[in-house]
């Protein structure tokens, strides 16, 4: 099975990179953008019960001050009328995040994990076309030497 | 062990094939001119027809097919990257109409001034090593050498600004790290060119990045490699012109310690090769041809092959095992893998000696690299150490104890051949002597001429209230604030004066010290200097500026000018061209001429040509200015005497030291005008010493309270910038600056950037001692400072020129960079 863990910063908290990201936006010369949220995606492929992942969660991928994590993927409220973009890595480039998750599993005991995956999503607000956002995607988000991305409305 | 190894092989019959270890043979005696050139191309070899000859001409003698990995090997060994063919080929030069060969231009102008400011020393001669290893090394004090090295990452931080900073940065920290028998690292420093951050994405051409994600890319790079390693980055700067659009300049350097007895290193025939770090991917592959290549539209996918994505965790408990078996005694020789990767550490390692590599024994990231893309690969965070056979057990223990892979995968030999093996089979074979010394070399034609430009053609403003805050505003002088707070500076503890002063902390500091050994009063003062705009009218003024603001900036700390040592780092256009090697042999001589003339010996460096960009349906492509950046470091006797820029009392003196001429040339006032002009500053750099001799002596004295070098935007940014970092005003008198007769307008006077100048504030009732040490040279008091807000400058008609609030010109200049 593959668990996917999504970590977030808190709704109360300034999103840093998120509002980075706006500034940038407004720099492209796009207007419309409201709001952006960063959630840092770990994909870990094993056999895991359910108080397995939430350690996961809690204690290597979040720093519970300022963050929050889901089991899955973020669904609700915190995406509803979004446009969800995903940015991964291409095969064969180098995931150094994921190499390091995986040896913080091995250090917390966890043996059982068979790879670790890591991507970047971003959610957006704001009155903007699906042009807008690709451009956003390919100005902005993703590299094309190395990463890939794709978007929806949600 | 190795020869026996090789016997068992040749007897047994059941052994793999060539092909069974996915190995291709390829056939170069019967190759025809035009398929050779085909064979260097196809594999991205970068190898002219001259030197895939020379190539044949090998495997004729030998009779024997090729094999991939031994093309591979050679082309990488003979890059331009490793071998410098331009700078130590033969130059055929012509001077505005003048004609002569020049055999070997690095030899001649580096590595000459080097050796005669050496020889001068004498007994006191400081250098330890220079030239031959991966960092200059100096001495530093009874217990220590320093060592210093700076390098570019261009071309992959074009690709992926992020990715390529970060593996610029984290090369080069393994530069120190391999380096003697290691070096410790203390510092970091940084350097970056790019074109406007307000570039109109409109005009953007395809396939390159802007220049602003470029910069906030690799600005992160850095940012996150450097504090993660828990290194202080402590200097840098950061210069702007749009010809870097498709090339940007990424400049990283690390310091380091040495324990003075582990100096010498030589790997040992039988000792084991042990790999140590990271894992080998596909990571970079061909960075070393890579960076002989022009780019284009195209590069940004066919390239991904040279991007490499850096991990300063494993390089972080790399170190830390490295400098514990240091302190053991448990290697004879250390490298890193840089460009080029086992292949060029390994190359170099058993240069004379000659080794035997077992490819199939490196640990990979993931299976089905081929035995070239495995001796080739740049993965990053990997070092090779030669480990006597007796302590190759204790080194295992201590790896695992500090969970760093490390592997064998390889024996140092002494039949002078590198031998590469995959499960046995021999997939490679080359005599170190064709390998290191074949290569063969060109003549290429350099041609440079006088050039003229255009010069403004208007009145001095009776105000130059708006003039100051245009410069000021310039992405070039303005505040880079943003960037530098970004960076850890302050850990390790032992950053004595910050990139960042003042009395609210947020003035431009002219040069960092580390005060690394404690307990010990002893520092290291690091500094530098970039003059990219002179350039465009000649090279050689440009070159001299470069060293004379890189030492300039170190006396105003309060370093003396013989404790000081220079890096040069080269970034060039593509040097076939006749116009751009021309601009690189003035440069040059400029080199030789200031350096010898100043004492400062170069102890390092690097160069990176062929930074050009073709742009689709273009016939010429667009080539960076000719960049050449000066790091230097000064030994610091006493970290307690020395100064920050910012002025501190009200009612001291102030003072103007150097002489002013007409040199608008090139300057960021007729930059902000449109204009080049063509009274490019010079440079005297007899004189300058003696005023550098007398300034150090003074500020050891404690005469002085601040000191500030005037470079970009002239004196009148310099006054600013003292008075609003120290939050004070300042009444000055521009008829009492030092000049020549001929500078008789008030714009030329404060803006003209003139080198061997400084601003200083003097201790009230200490002028009679502080002018007694400069008789007979510039030196003159032109105001005070004042505890009112306000920058007063009367002109040369004794008219108010300059009237301003410092509060408004300090927000004026950290505006424009602070995102």
């Amino acid at each position: 099975m593959i668990y996917n863990i999504d970590v977030l910063i808190r709704e109360d908290l300034v999103d840093a990179y998120g509002d980075g990201l706006l500034k940038d936006i407004e720099d492209l010369g796009i207007k419309g953008a409201k709001s952006a949220r960063i959630v840092k995606t770990t994909e870990i492929e094993g056999d895991f019960d359910k108080n397995k992942l939430s350690m996961i969660g809690r204690d290597l991928l979040s720093d519970p001050v300022s963050q929050k994590f889901v089991i899955g993927s973020v669904k609700g409220k915190v995406i509803k009328d979004s446009w969800l973009i995903k940015v991964n890595y291409k095969p064969g480039v180098t995931d150094s995040v994921a190499e390091t998750t995986m040896k913080g599993l091995l250090d917390m005991g966890i043996k059982k994990a068979k790879s670790v995956n890591t991507s970047t999503k971003v959610i957006l607000r704001g009155n903007l076309s699906e042009k807008k956002v690709d451009l956003i995607c390919r100005k902005l988000l993703a590299n094309p030497v190395i990463q890939t991305y794709s978007f929806e409305k949600k | 062990m190795a020869r026996k190894c090789e016997c068992e092989c040749s007897k047994n019959k059941k052994v793999k094939t060539l092909k069974q270890v996915k190995v291709e043979e390829i056939d170069l005696i019967s190759a025809s001119d035009e398929q050779l050139e085909t064979i260097s191309k196809k594999r991205l070899l970068s190898l002219n027809l001259g030197e895939m000859k020379k190539i044949q001409k090998y495997y004729k003698g030998k009779g024997k097919s090729a094999t991939d990995v031994e093309l591979e090997c050679i082309a990488q060994t003979w890059s331009e990257h490793c071998k410098h063919k331009v700078f130590n080929g033969i130059i055929e030069y012509s001077e505005n109409g003048k004609s002569e060969v020049i055999d070997n231009l690095f030899k001649q102008t580096i590595v000459k001034a080097t050796k005669d400011i050496r020889k001068k020393k004498g007994k006191n001669d400081w250098c330890v090593s220079v030239f031959s290893d991966n960092a200059g090394v100096i001495k530093f004090d009874d217990n220590f050498h320093f060592a210093f090295k700076v390098e570019t990452h261009n071309h992959p931080s074009a690709l992926d600004p992020y990715g390529g900073a970060n593996t610029g940065i984290g090369g080069v920290i393994r530069d120190p790290m391999g380096t003697c028998l290691g070096a410790t690292p203390i510092f970091n420093n940084d350097v970056f060119c790019f074109a406007s951050p307000n570039f109109p994405h409109d005009d953007l051409p395809r396939g390159v990045l802007h220049p602003k994600r470029i910069y906030k890319g690799v600005v992160a790079g850095v940012r996150d490699y450097g504090n993660r390693m828990g290194i202080p980055t402590i200097n840098g700067s950061i210069h702007f012109d749009d010809r870097y659009l498709g090339n940007p300049l990424v400049y990283c350097g690390t310091g380091g310690l040495i324990p003075v007895n582990r100096v010498k290193k030589e790997a040992k025939p039988d000792d084991y090769i042990v790999s140590v770090g990271g894992r080998t991917g596909r990571d970079g592959i061909h960075g070393a041809t890579f960076s002989s290549i022009e780019l284009d539209d195209a590069s940004e996918t066919t390239s991904s092959g040279a991007v490499q994505i850096g991990n300063p965790i494993i390089e972080k408990k790399m170190l830390d095992v490295i400098i514990q078996a240091r302190a053991l005694y448990l290697y004879d020789c250390i490298t890193d893998c840089g460009a080029g990767g086992f292949s060029s550490a390994i190359g170099e390692m058993g240069e004379k000696i000659g080794a035997e590599v077992y490819l199939d024994k490196a640990p990979l990231k993931y299976g089905g690299l081929a035995p070239w893309e495995i001796f080739l690969s740049e993965a990053q965070e990997r070092m090779v150490l030669s480990i006597p056979p007796e302590n190759l057990e204790r080194f295992m223990n201590l790896c695992r104890r500090e969970d760093v892979e490390a592997t064998v995968i390889g024996r140092f030999a002494n039949d002078k051949r590198l031998h590469v093996k995959f499960e046995n089979v021999t997939v490679a074979d080359l005599d170190m002597k064709f390998l290191h010394g074949g290569v063969p070399r060109y003549p290429r034609p350099a041609e440079w001429n006088t050039k003229k430009f255009d010069e403004p053609d208007k009145k001095c403003p009776s105000s130059l209230n708006k003039s100051l805050e245009k410069v000021l505003a310039s992405f070039n002088v303005a505040s880079k604030e943003w960037v530098i707070r970004q960076y850890d500076h302050e850990v390790q503890g032992a950053s004595v004066l910050k990139p960042l002063v003042g009395a609210e902390n947020d003035g431009p500091g002219d040069a960092s010290v580390a005060c690394p050994v404690y307990g010990s009063r002893k520092g290291i003062a690091i500094s530098n200097g970039m003059s990219i705009r002179y350039g465009d009218i000649d090279t050689y003024w440009m070159a001299a500026s470069a060293i004379d603001e890189a030492i300039r900036n170190l006396v105003a700390i309060g370093a003396e000018v013989g404790s000081i040592a220079i890096l040069d780092n080269f970034c060039w256009g593509n040097p076939d061209k006749p116009d751009r090697l021309g601009d690189l042999v003035r440069a040059s001589r400029a080199c030789y001429d200031i350096a010898t003339e100043y004492g400062t010996p170069f102890i390092s460096g690097k160069d990176s040509f062929y930074n050009e960009y073709a742009v689709a349906g273009n016939d010429e492509s667009i080539a960076i200015p000719p960049t050449l950046l000066i790091s230097a470091a000064a030994i610091i006797s006493d970290v307690s005497k020395v100064v920050s820029m910012d002025f501190k009392k009200a009612g001291n003196p102030v003072y103007v030291i150097g002489k002013t001429y007409n040199e608008m040339g090139g300057s960021q006032f007729y930059h902000e005008l449109g204009y080049t002009g063509n009274s490019v500053p010079k440079l005297d750099p007899k004189s300058a010493k003696k005023l550098y001799r007398a300034l150090s002596g003074a500020i050891k004295k404690g005469f002085v309270r601040a000191c500030h070098d005037v470079s970009d935007g002239g004196l009148a940014v310099a006054f600013a910038e003292c008075a609003f970092a120290g939050g004070l005003g300042a009444d000055i008198d521009a008829v009492k600056i030092p000049r020549v007769s001929s500078v008789k307008r008030n714009d030329d006077l404060l803006f003209s950037e003139s080198n061997s100048r400084f601003v200083v504030e003097v201790d009230k009732g200490r002028e009679k001692e502080f002018e007694s040490r400069f008789k007979g040279l510039p030196c003159k008091k032109v105001g005070y400072v004042t505890s009112g807000k306000k920058l007063k400058i009367t002109g040369l008609d004794g008219k108010a020129v300059i009237n301003s609030n410092i509060k408004r010109l300090k927000d004026i200049w950290k505006e424009p960079l602070s995102w």
